[in-house]
């Protein structure tokens, strides 16, 4: 190998993972579309003024689509565009957010019990068991309704119900990595268990990591949604693709864009995350490189 | 240098066992032996001998909870290491004595440039601030180009170096703090022969340029011949034969297991088609043999050797752990 060669090799790691992550284009559609959503949250009022998102005009009332009202007006006579262009800022933060926090919370719980072993693992696994052993909606709706509705609280429930995946994942990543006779030289070396871990651990276990917290932002979205279909999330006016649906439901039958549309927003960015996790995963395996 | 005294290294009659739930293996049953400054201790013998639990041992890196040190002591330049709290032996791990790992494959990290790698062990010593520093990277360059590494290569990651190479950074690591005491756990069997000559002859100059005492881990009987002062050779956790390099490899009298491992060397001069192994296994370290642990093996066994532990014969500097020269043996 030429010293040109492993200099351009270098700076090209990035570069390397997006050639093979543009290789696929479903993971392509999937981030084209989580930029959509991106620039909705960014640009949001550019696109439609937050007024006609919040703003009631009872003679507009439950309108089908048109060129005024790209998506129809609901029963207040609010633009659904608008709507769903605000709601992508209260999902895409509720998924990203509870994924972040989930994610440290139990990215440093795992890599703890997957490092030390023993007793602390013993202790962190079985909490996490017992988080596990609720079903994750029901677990959510109870902190909620313990708490009060509101998107800080909710949060909070989402978040919870998510860590015990997060500290699986992380466990089993640090635990295949612990082994390896780089730690031991590492050890060997004099350092530190929280410098091995940090230095040492995680950014090795990163990969999979990384492909699972993105996996992880369509299934909060989801949760989200649900809750906030159930009353337990974000709260009125404020504009949320789930409390959309719940509005909608009497209206159905008179007004179908009121479903259709918040709806496809969930399941096309859900939908669009997946994408992008699977072509992440691809890109980072160095077994399918070719 | 004339304060300090020659002997570096002394470990008497250290034990170690892994204890699981299911079974007791007795690694390492009993070893006695010293160090000097600046010299070579080869530790020979076959897979499962007790070679690396020992090198581990020394730097208190036996698995928690399994392995157990069960008696002895190891004295490192007067230190008592086994006493010594977690702290303070760390700072003695990469800095007084280093360690080479068998493979260099997976002993290097593959998401860290090897500039960093050897930065990290420099500023965990305190030869820095940060990595980053200029006396850190003056520092690696140095290193590197003393195991034959252009420095340029430094940002590179382990992936992007041959295997030898890697060992080269490896060795490179390890002597960074140029410690008083580098183990090297079987650092060239991962290595081809050529390559293997090269890190040998590499290794023997840069511990004549730093005055490095070193444990050399192996079972080739030829790199101990070309790089070690001192032999000690194991069988079944125990040193059955000690001495200076002149000892081992003279004529005469010998460990009917040291006979047994210079015979399964092919001699160039003699045409033969097949190698002349060790019959048997090496003993189930669950369940050692009574008396000599080599006696089920040994085609000179005598009836005592089943039932007796074997007495150390001493010769100036050549000590042999068996029944045939002890009292009461035939000698020869």
């Amino acid at each position: 190998m030429s010293r040109q060669g492993t200099k351009l090799k270098k700076q090209n790691r990035l570069k390397e993972l997006w050639r093979r992550y543009r290789k696929n284009p479903a993971a392509m559609i999937g981030l084209a579309f989580v930029l959509i959503l991106i620039a909705c949250v960014l640009f949001g009022d550019v696109i439609a003024p937050y007024k006609t998102a919040t703003g009631q005009n009872i003679r507009a009332r439950l309108q089908g689509p048109s060129a005024a009202h790209f998506f129809g007006t609901d029963e207040f006579g609010r633009d659904v565009f608008a709507r769903v262009v605000h709601g992508a800022r209260a999902s895409l933060a509720l998924g990203v957010m509870t994924t972040l926090v989930a994610l440290s919370v139990g990215g440093v719980l795992g890599a703890v019990a997957g490092y030390f072993g023993g007793r602390i693992d013993d202790i962190i696994m079985r909490l996490m068991d017992v988080l596990t052993s609720i079903p994750s909606l029901l677990l959510s709706l109870a902190i909620v309704s313990a708490l009060g509705a509101g998107i800080r609280n909710l949060i909070i429930a989402i978040t919870i119900s998510r860590v015990p995946a997060f500290v699986r994942i992380v466990r089993s990543a640090v635990l295949s990595i612990v082994d390896q006779e780089f730690i031991e030289a590492a050890k060997a070396g004099g350092t530190s268990d929280t410098r091995i871990i940090v230095r040492h651990v995680i950014p090795n276990a990163v990969g999979p990591i990384i492909v699972q917290a993105t996996m992880s932002i369509s299934m909060l979205i989801l949760q989200a949604a649900g809750l906030s279909f159930l009353g337990m999330g974000v709260q009125p006016p404020r504009p949320e693709w789930g409390a959309m649906l719940n509005d909608a439901r009497e209206f159905m039958r008179v007004a179908p864009h009121l479903m259709i549309f918040p709806g496809m927003a969930i399941v096309l960015s859900a939908l669009s995350f997946n994408l992008m996790g699977d072509g992440l995963r691809d890109a980072l395996d160095p077994k399918l490189k070719s | 240098m004339a304060e300090k005294s020659k002997e570096l290294l002394r470990v008497d009659d250290l034990a170690i066992i892994y204890k699981t739930d299911l079974e007791t293996v007795h690694a390492v049953n009993g070893i006695t032996f010293s160090l000097e400054r600046g010299r070579t201790l080869g530790l020979v013998g076959e897979t499962g001998a007790g070679k690396t639990t020992t090198a581990l041992a020394l730097l208190r890196l036996l698995p928690e909870r399994i392995g157990i040190v069960t008696g002895g002591s190891i004295r490192f330049d007067g230190e008592d290491l086994m006493s010594l709290p977690p702290t303070e032996m760390r700072k003695i791990r990469g800095n007084r004595i280093s360690m080479i790992f068998q493979d260099p494959m997976t002993s290097l990290n593959p998401v860290l440039t090897v500039g960093d790698q050897i930065a990290e062990a420099l500023v965990l010593h305190g030869e820095g601030e940060k990595a980053r520093d200029k006396v850190v990277q003056a520092k690696v360059d140095e290193v590197l180009s003393l195991v034959g590494i252009p420095p340029t290569r430094k940002n590179e990651y382990p992936h992007q170096f041959s295997g030898g190479m890697k060992q080269r950074v490896v060795i490179a690591i390890a002597l960074a703090c140029e410690p008083d005491l580098l183990i090297a756990d079987e650092p060239t069997t991962a290595l081809d022969v050529t390559i293997q000559a090269q890190v040998l002859k590499m290794m023997r100059d840069l511990k004549e340029r730093l005055d490095t005492s070193m444990i050399l881990i192996t079972h080739d009987l030829g790199v101990v011949a070309c790089t070690c002062d001192d032999v000690a050779v194991m069988y079944a956790g125990k040193i059955i034969e000690c001495g200076t390099r002149e000892d081992l490899f003279r004529e005469g009298r010998h460990h009917p297991y040291t006979v047994g491992l210079f015979g399964s060397i092919p001699d160039i001069h003699s045409e033969t088609t097949r190698l002349s192994p060790i019959g048997g296994l090496m003993p189930d370290p669950t369940n050692l043999p009574p008396g000599c642990s080599f006696s089920p093996r040994c085609p000179r066994c005598m009836e005592i050797c089943r039932t007796t532990e074997p007495p150390e014969t001493t010769d100036g500097t050549h000590k042999i752990l068996c029944h045939l020269y002890g009292e009461g043996g035939r000698s020869r």
